[in-house]
């Protein structure tokens, strides 16, 4: 267990590749799932409305606020993270009445311009609620992170496992929702042809009250886990993975749901690798360069097809 | 049953229908024939609430369903399919009949008997119930399209160009369709481009021209009719 732990892109070279290796795939694999999580928000409100929500990522953040909050005043973890999901929820289903629901009529770009009024108002409204210093998530949590090597040099942590399996589970019990419930069903009829949908006698603002509520629920879940991967929470945490899981709703093709999950594990993975191997200063922009090679070959994303409208 | 009376519509500055008004009785296939573009979608549209009239009013069974929203329509028993057939391309057949009855989901034994009445009406699509919706030929997703909407349960179908694009075979499996829909009790309000077969088989229709019904009479009138046969028939 005394082994050195710390990722170092120098020690290129025998052993030491593997190992950088083999650790930077966990910690990109994990990474990608929370990454995966946040996507389908985008990925689902676009399949339906066919709009980018750029508030998303600020759910996200308050998400992680959330449970902060819920987890200082002595809630249990997993309690707190299902209050968080139901706040998230409410809160998702208000912006898209309030923000987005007049305007559905209207071109896509008004409501886009809405979305990114939204965005800032939250970023705003978190600093002004609980300040802009950064706070710690793991303080708060009833386990300790410990790290178990699963070789003689690359270690998973508990926490990592922790995400990778709820991340999964989330996504497992969405894919079930969308293929064998009445109302996932309605959901992706809705999302294909939202007026047909509405002469089955479909309530399609339900549908896409619901959409959002769903996709926000999931923004939750994965604004605990950055919040425990980073040990961090602040106001601006939304930009850095909301842009990366935007980024991943795009590179699996937009409005495809299992592309959403494909695209956050390969963003994940590769700007882990990218950040070991090149320079972690380039950590961001790894993710971009990828999905811009890959929108070069493929525009409409690995899964996506071709809009119809 | 369906009252329509004195609607009219404007798509911006261009007035679609103006003044139209018609009626669908029990028992009856009543046909809108027309040229593209002369509105006969426009008032099954406008019917469903999928389009706003700016005057005139909509009853239903006694009910005004002029503002209602669609989905409360569909519940009062209107069934529109849709021109282009509209479809759940992704979703499987099967899928496709569970959302035309989604608001019958309770009653799984109706679902049962719909279920089997339509695939005996249309039993290539029992052959494909697991297949996507988007992977069936034109005909095939028309009856698809068709039989979707008898899952609701109508006490009224509109049907909107339900031969378009179809090879000649289909346009007579639509029309025995229409005839067994009206035996079930249904009434159908048929819009077609297709006057010579929608004609033969209405009791009565409405000749639409420029947003105005510029002629009305049972079928067989309408058939005898010199300015249809002309405009309509090509005779």
């Amino acid at each position: 267990m005394g082994l050195p732990h710390a990722a170092a892109p120098f020690m290129l070279n025998g052993k030491e590749v593997y190992w950088v290796f083999s650790q930077q795939l966990i910690n990109g694999l994990t990474l990608g799932t929370i990454f995966a999580l946040v996507a389908l928000g985008y990925s689902m409100v676009y399949g339906v409305l066919f709009f980018v929500n750029f508030a998303h990522a600020d759910v996200m953040m308050f998400g992680a606020y959330f449970c902060l909050v819920f987890l200082s005043s002595g809630v249990p973890v997993v309690l707190s993270v299902i209050l968080a999901m139901v706040c998230c929820a409410v809160m998702g289903a208000v912006i898209e009445f309030v923000a987005y629901r007049a305007l559905r009529g209207s071109s896509r770009l008004a409501a886009m311009a809405s979305a990114l009024g939204v965005s800032t108002a939250l970023q705003i409204a978190a600093q002004l609620i609980f300040g802009s210093q950064t706070r710690s998530m793991r303080g708060h949590l009833s386990f300790e992170v410990k790290q178990y090597y699963i070789t003689d040099n690359a270690y998973i942590t508990n926490l990592q496992m922790l995400t990778i399996v709820v991340a999964v589970c989330m996504m497992a019990a969405l894919q079930f929702y969308l293929k064998k419930t009445r109302s996932g069903k309605a959901l992706r009829a809705t999302a294909q042809d939202r007026e047909a949908a509405s002469l089955m006698g479909i309530n399609t603002n339900r549908v896409i009250s619901q959409t959002f509520m769903i996709g926000s629920a999931l923004a939750a879940v994965g604004g605990f886990l950055v919040a425990a991967t980073y040990d961090a929470v602040y106001p601006t945490m939304s930009i850095s993975v909301g842009n990366k899981a935007f980024a991943s709703a795009i590179l699996g093709g937009i409005g495809n749901i299992p592309g959403a999950m494909i695209g956050g594990v390969l963003i994940g993975i590769v700007e882990s690798l990218g950040a070991a191997y090149l320079s972690s200063s380039y950590r961001d922009a790894i993710a971009f360069v990828v999905l811009i090679l890959v929108l070069l070959i493929k525009p409409t994303g690995i899964m996506g097809r071709r809009e119809k409208k | 049953m369906l009252n329509i009376e004195n609607i009219s519509v404007s798509y911006g500055a261009v007035r679609a229908l103006d003044k139209v008004s018609l009626h669908v009785e029990k028992d009856e296939i009543v046909a809108l024939i027309g040229n593209n573009g002369a509105g006969k979608s426009t008032v099954q549209k406008t019917i469903m609430n999928l389009v706003r009239q700016i005057s005139g009013a909509i009853t239903f069974d006694g009910t005004d369903i002029s503002d209602m929203p669609t989905d409360k329509i569909v519940k009062s028993g209107l069934c529109l399919c849709p021109e282009g057939r509209r479809i759940f391309a992704t979703l499987t057949v099967r899928e496709n009949l569970e959302m035309g009855a989604y608001l019958h989901h309770k009653d799984k034994a109706r679902f049962a008997e719909n279920e089997e009445k339509v695939y005996e009406m249309f039993p290539i699509l029992k052959e494909r119930y697991k297949q996507q919706g988007g992977t069936l030929s034109g005909g095939q997703q028309q009856m698809l399209a068709i039989a979707r909407g008898l899952m609701s349960n109508p006490s009224m179908m509109l049907l909107d160009e339900p031969s378009l694009g179809l090879s000649p075979m289909n346009v007579d499996v639509v029309a025995e369709t229409c005839v067994r829909i009206r035996e079930e009790g249904i009434p159908v309000l048929l819009v077609e481009q297709n006057a010579m077969m929608s004609l033969g088989i209405c009791n009565r229709a409405y000749v639409l021209e420029n947003g105005v019904i510029a002629a009305s009479g049972t079928g067989k009138e309408m058939l005898e009719n010199e300015d249809v046969q002309k405009a309509y028939l090509g005779l």
